[in-house]
């Protein structure tokens, strides 16, 4: 649900706790990674900001396409590793049919945003935080064990904004980025009931509604828990959405 | 844009800094760019439809399609007639959130929240609670109030929009930052007072026509005044986003053209008790999800005093103690006393879940799930393993089953000596029968 403030505790948590304590893991990580087989990609959030002009509807659709693609990135990083996915269906066809799981879901989203702020005050690399969702729901359609929340939030500036920033950064001698994504994950084991695992990434100049980058923080979100991954990102579709925005824009 | 809409957010997770809020209302006020034209009418709505898909695909709306029904079919009444602008199309839903709410999107969408409709005794009321949103899309006051905000009131109003979302509930922080801007501007600061005031005549004086009692309007705000906790009136002057209830209420009164209003907050209608006793059920169990363990009690008591025998609301009343139990614990536990800081809070819960499981049967589980709760807070390992077993039994297709099954396992490994023998801590036997059906 609440992308940008999952990822403003996560930064909250990275002051608190010192950007030498991520991830965070709890105790027993390494016996549940041992066990762990089946990962269920829980619905992504992400929140899309713009630096330069008010969009209207945009911002809020393309958003939307923008979880479509950093959850489609976080399932195929967990088909590479040695889990497997849940082949588990979140389309909004399936929820039009589905009251029970939009419940199941806005639970979710409630039960994240505690474990954010959870996050926020804890201290070093070792974790005990609970999550207080029912997760049985999902775990059972999903049949896993092991939920993966993955929540955003990124910018990118217009082209009126990157020249004002140039000409501040030439006045001030300052130089900005004109795009930016953070990610944040949390690993919830269904079986305990808590977060076995936390990571949070933000890469400066990582364009969200670029497919090839959005890839790039995935994988550096993901890489302790999924291991290293060797997808290479395609850049083919970099354009859709910025051309799709600028689309929206003219209408 | 972003960075200010971060700080902002920063604002709204803890209280404020005056400095901090000064600031950044002066930076809101310089740098929030107006460039708004007639043609952004249609930006609007779309903006207000991509919310309203974004709201249900999160599971914000509770997607009671009866309840909707009954709903739209009051809103409809009310709007007999009247031409919507373009793109807009009437549609109103329940929000799942027991706070005292209610907005509309530019794109037509109205929703309600669960605790308003909870709080409210008639029709009549409701009609007005629609009626009223409805003026604000039918009448563009997002627009409308967007561009006096970067106009004449531009400092006023960024003083109100800080104001609000500093103070904002847990729920509108969530629609903040999730780039949900319109539906938590709606949802938190209205349109601002003179819109408001608007909507409230509009609404109030369309009421009697459509069939509707006048007085519905001054009963409905009057609800909310005694939700309420209202600021001071030079307060509200700089940062009131809606106008003073009481004024609110003379005001409808006046343009309503209705003088006798007996309102007796007591009495609920036989039309609306079918909308308001779910939702009271239904915000107990909202309340304790949102940790709120106060509203939660007093909630589930109220459905209690008129519903004594539901056992799930006793389960929503078990549960707010249990969860003050422990807050309370824990709040000892910081100050250096640790141990059990509310026995009498736990035996509350604890008669909450007994009474739950007397009325709700011998297949009915919850109970013994909040019984286990309790037991494990006083430190009952044995009668806590009792209840868990008999809760989980079967394995049943039970709530948290994973989880409970895990801690039980834990907890045995624990207990010295095996299988424990059950001594009941809180008064009901752990080891009673076994229900056979799955939980309810």
């Amino acid at each position: 649900m609440a992308a940008r403030r999952w990822i403003l505790l996560a930064a909250l948590a990275l002051v608190v706790g010192g950007c030498a304590s991520l991830p965070k893991t709890s105790a027993d990580f390494a016996e549940v990674t041992k066990r762990m087989d089946v990962i269920a990609v829980m619905p992504t959030a992400f929140t899309l900001g713009e630096q330069g002009a008010f969009t209207g509807q945009a911002v809020t659709e393309i958003s939307h396409d923008i979880e479509i693609e950093l959850n489609a990135a976080t399932g195929a990083l967990v088909n590479e590793s040695r889990f497997k996915r849940a082949a588990f269906d979140f389309s909004d066809s399936t929820l039009a049919q589905d009251a029970e799981l939009r419940t199941a879901i806005f639970e979710q989203h409630q039960a994240m945003e505690g474990v954010f702020k959870d996050l926020a005050k804890s201290k070093g690399k070792v974790i005990d935080i609970a999550y207080r969702g029912n997760v049985d729901m999902i775990a059972d359609r999903a049949g896993a064990e092991y939920l993966l929340f993955v929540s955003g939030s990124g910018y990118f500036a217009t082209a009126g904004a990157k020249a004002k920033g140039a000409l501040l950064a030439a006045l001030g001698g300052g130089v900005s980025s004109t795009s930016g994504t953070n990610l944040a994950g949390v690993l919830v084991d269904a079986k305990t009931g808590r977060v076995v695992w936390y990571n949070s990434v933000g890469l400066e100049n990582h364009d969200p509604r670029k497919p090839s980058q959005l890839m790039q923080t995935t994988q550096k979100l993901a890489q302790q828990l999924l291991g290293k991954s060797r997808i290479k990102p395609d850049t083919s579709r970099d354009r859709l959405l910025i051309e799709k925005l600028k689309a929206m824009k003219k209408a | 844009m972003p960075r200010i809409r971060s700080a902002l957010a920063f604002l709204a997770a803890g209280p404020a800094h005056p400095a901090a809020m000064l600031l950044l209302t002066l930076l809101i006020a310089v740098f929030t760019t107006p460039g708004y034209a007639a043609d952004d009418h249609m930006k609007f709505v779309q903006k207000g439809r991509a919310e309203s898909e974004q709201l249900w695909r999160r599971g914000f709306t509770l997607g009671d399609e009866a309840l909707d029904a009954r709903l739209q079919g009051i809103l409809d009444t009310l709007v007999a007639g009247t031409t919507n602008p373009p793109g807009v199309a009437l549609k109103v839903r329940v929000f799942r959130s027991p706070e005292n709410n209610a907005f509309a999107l530019p794109d037509g969408s109205i929703y309600v929240f669960a605790g308003l409709l909870s709080q409210l005794t008639s029709r009549d009321q409701l009609a007005f609670i629609l009626r009223h949103e409805a003026e604000h899309a039918l009448g563009d006051h997002a627009l409308k109030h967007l561009r006096s905000t970067n106009t004449k009131l531009g400092v006023l109003s960024a003083l109100s929009v800080v104001s609000s979302l500093a103070i904002g509930s847990a729920l509108v922080d969530a629609l903040v930052q999730s780039g949900l801007g319109l539906t938590a501007a709606a949802s938190v600061n209205g349109y601002g007072r003179e819109l408001e005031r608007e909507a409230d005549r509009a609404a109030a004086v369309r009421l009697g026509p459509a069939g509707f009692d006048g007085c519905g309007a001054a009963e409905a705000l009057e609800v909310l005044r005694r939700q309420e906790k209202q600021p001071g009136r030079v307060a509200n002057t700089f940062w009131g986003s809606h106008p003073l209830l009481e004024d609110r209420i003379r005001d409808v009164r006046a343009v309503a053209q209705v003088r006798d209003c007996a309102f007796d907050s007591t009495r609920v209608s036989d039309t609306y008790a079918p909308i308001k006793w779910p939702m009271l059920k239904l915000s107990a169990g909202l309340w304790v999800a949102a940790r709120e363990p106060i509203r939660a009690a007093r909630t589930a008591e109220a459905y209690l005093a008129r519903f004594p025998g539901d056992p799930d609301a006793c389960i929503s009343l078990g549960e707010a103690y249990a969860l003050a139990a422990e807050r309370d614990t824990a709040a000892a536990a910081r100050s250096g006393t640790p141990g059990h800081a509310s026995p009498d809070t736990l035996e509350l819960a604890a008669s909450a879940f007994r009474r739950a499981l007397d009325l709700g049967g011998p297949d009915y589980r919850p109970p013994l799930r909040g019984l286990a709760r309790v037991a494990e807070q006083r430190r009952d390992t044995i009668a806590c393993i009792g209840f868990l077993e008999r809760y989980l039994a079967g394995n049943a297709q039970v709530r948290d089953r994973r989880m409970l099954h895990t801690k039980l396992d834990t907890l045995r490994a624990h207990v010295p000596g095996g299988a424990p023998t059950p001594t009941d801590s809180a008064g009901i036997s752990p080891a009673g029968k076994v229900p056979e059906q799955k939980e309810k």
